[in-house]
């Protein structure tokens, strides 16, 4: 009896949790696809009558969308393509050595998490100035960079970990040398792991704002363009929907297809 | 084909020593197995002469060729993991040929070394299949002819049938033996099971807490133990010891108040005085059991009978110690019955009680 209030207890929280979460997202979406009159209209009706394209369309024929998009997409590979470098290697060590700082190092990797981005805002931008970075693409790459290393670090671990050591041993006393024996036994079968944690970061970098925001002036991602719109250049409403619908489809889809790396990622398995 | 020295091999991970000052040769061609309980660092051993471990001291020789230094796959050994290690990503070909590949060994070579180990290991249907398509058996086959497709000079095994079901061990079993005889591999073989040691062994090395107690013939380990442990290790169900007094200048020694005459070779052996404390070793199956009294016979109580098939097995009493005794399947006895067990004199095993040493009676040299 006990047990089943719980589950009913656990089920309604969860419930909660997801309504908070997708609630927002179901009334973008069906905002993205009504008309600018049904917008604008009081009171508003919830579902799209008759659903348009117009308010898509519309936000994707808007100045700057597809720069900034494309600007999105050169700042996430190069993110992807730093985080992966550096956390995959941090990944392997902490998945295959003993030494001493190990549990340190671990708890370093994530305690860079609790500080707060908005306190580095300032010197951040001020450095970059000074050092040529400032409104460059790379330059926002680097940041998301820093911001997604934490995670690439655990995933990767957590994906070596899942390489035993003695098929590396093996391929070594078949003859491989070390680099010979990661390169064609422990990275095949990590690769679809590693790609897990490219994705993530994709979507990390696809989704940041604060960052891209104020390094930032004419070479804008998509979340700092919209922003902008939005806060500053006072977008209509239709631009508004359009926009937020457009930036969360990609990172919605990218998450359901690798939950199930995320989900192991803590310990849990789904089959 | 190559000898393999283990030159006083120490390993030690963070305070334990979990290979200890080893020294063992082994000869070309044999099949040496390296026997001992859970921990005493078999594993270690193996993985110092594949050199996956860096030793604190010692050095392996192979062949007559220092390789302390050497990579793993520089020393002319292959190895058997106990987890079989085959690569998951790869077919069973490729997984055979693995090896061949990286020593850039040409193509035509290649297929038929590996149509030769397939064979051999009865794997040739299985070559297009993923390590995940396979049961235990046939992942372990693979794993073998991954081995032997390298034609090593030494072939190091880490208990590669512990994974295995009883049956499927037994055939296994044989095939490695059969194997062994016909490739002539010197093979280094990891095992906590003692069946399997003696099955396969040319010689046994037994070791405890990263030492090599006793190494010889698996006959010589079973009748001769050298130590107490030995005894009790090797055997199922092990050597009994009871405890008893030398007497007549070691030519008897008293067992539960029954006086048991010696052989001759006991009486000048090192460590047998008259008076003196002895452990008397007696396998399960160097008794003669009598219902009645007889000289060099002591008495004990029949406690539980196991009919076992081939053999029965009693738990009986002497003196309050328990003691395994096998006898023949049809032989009648009841729980509670009492008998009389006279050890074979030429069975019986004395050891030093405080530290568990076998003594060595003279001659013994001369009876091998
Ligand atoms: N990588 C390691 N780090 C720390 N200690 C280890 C390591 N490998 C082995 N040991 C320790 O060394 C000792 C010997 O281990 P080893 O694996 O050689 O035993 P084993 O005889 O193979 O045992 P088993 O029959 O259980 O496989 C054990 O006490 C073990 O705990
Ligand atoms: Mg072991």
């Amino acid at each position: 009896m006990a047990r089943a209030a719980r589950t009913a207890l656990l089920a309604t929280i969860a419930t909660l949790i997801a309504a908070w979460v997708l609630f927002p997202i179901l009334l973008i979406s069906l905002a993205a696809f009504s008309s600018r009159a049904q917008l604008y209209s009081w009171p508003r009706a919830i579902f799209p009558t008759p659903p348009t394209m117009d308010t898509i369309l519309f936000f994707l024929r808007a100045q700057g969308v597809w720069q900034a998009t494309l600007n999105s997409l050169i700042v996430a590979l190069f993110t992807i393509a730093l985080a992966v470098a550096i956390g995959a290697p941090a990944g392997y060590a902490l998945s295959r050595f003993r030494f001493p700082g190990r549990e340190g190092f671990r708890l370093g990797i994530l305690a860079t998490k609790m500080f707060p981005a908005t306190v580095l805002a300032i010197p951040l931008a001020v450095a970059y100035i000074r050092w040529g970075l400032y409104d460059n693409l790379l330059g926002v790459a680097i940041v998301h960079t820093a911001l997604a290393l934490p995670f690439a670090v655990v995933i990767t671990t957590s994906v070596f970990i899942g390489v035993p050591m003695e098929l590396e041993e093996a391929a070594m006393t078949l003859g491989c040398t070390r680099l010979q024996a990661f390169l064609r036994v422990a990275l095949p079968i990590a690769l679809p792991g590693l790609a897990a944690a490219a994705i993530f970061t994709f979507v990390l970098s696809w989704n940041e704002v604060f960052a891209a925001a104020i390094l930032t002036l004419h070479n804008r991602t998509l979340p700092a363009l919209l922003i902008n719109a939005v806060a500053f250049a006072g977008a209509p409403l239709d631009y508004r929907f359009a926009g937020g619908f457009f930036m969360i489809v990609p990172a919605m889809i990218i998450i359901f297809i690798i939950r199930r790396y995320l989900m192991t990622l803590w310990g849990v398995t789904i089959r | 084909m190559a000898t393999v020295l283990l030159d006083r091999v120490t390993k030690r991970f963070g305070r334990v020593r979990a290979v200890d000052g080893v020294t063992l040769e082994v000869r070309d061609g044999e099949f040496m197995v390296l026997l001992g309980p859970s921990g005493c660092g078999k594993t270690t051993a193996l993985r110092c002469v594949a050199g996956l471990e860096r030793m604190d001291a010692g050095r392996i020789v192979i062949g007559g060729e220092d390789v302390t230094d050497r990579q793993p796959g520089r020393r002319g050994i292959a190895m058997v993991f106990q987890s079989y290690a085959v690569f998951p990503h790869m077919t069973v070909r490729d997984n055979i040929t693995f090896g061949l590949r990286i020593r850039k060994t040409p193509a035509e070579e290649t297929r038929q070394r590996t149509l030769q180990a397939a064979e051999l290991l009865q794997i040739g249907e299985l070559l297009d299949r993923y390590p995940a398509q396979l049961s235990g058996g046939q992942r372990q086959r693979v794993a073998v002819a991954r081995a032997i497709v390298m034609q090593p000079e030494v072939l190091l095994m880490d208990e590669p049938l512990s994974n295995l079901d009883a049956l499927l061990r037994l055939q296994m079993r044989a095939e490695l033996k059969r194997l062994h005889r016909e490739t002539r591999a010197t093979t280094v073989y990891v095992t906590h099971d003692q069946v399997e040691a003696l099955s396969l062994g040319d010689r046994i090395a037994v070791m405890r807490s990263g030492a090599i107690v006793q190494c010889d013939t698996p006959s010589a380990i079973y009748n001769r133990p050298a130590s107490t442990f030995v005894g009790g290790f090797i055997g199922s169900p092990p050597m009994n010891f009871f405890g008893g007094t030398v007497e007549e200048g070691g030519r008897s020694v008293r067992v539960a108040g029954t006086v048991l005459g010696l052989e001759e070779r006991w009486a000048g052996a090192e460590g047998i005085r008259a008076g003196g404390e002895v452990l008397v070793g007696v396998r399960p199956e160097a008794f003669e059991v009598t219902t009645e009294t007889r000289a060099g016979a002591f008495p004990a109580v029949v406690v539980v009978i196991e009919p076992l098939g081939g053999t029965t097995l009693l738990t009986v009493s002497v003196d309050g110690e328990t003691a395994k005794v096998t006898v023949a399947p049809d032989t009648d006895h009841d729980p509670g019955q009492r008998v009389w067990l006279r050890p074979l004199p030429d069975r019986l095993r004395l050891m030093e009680p405080g530290s568990g040493r076998a003594v060595i009676p003279t001659q013994e040299g001369a009876r091998r």
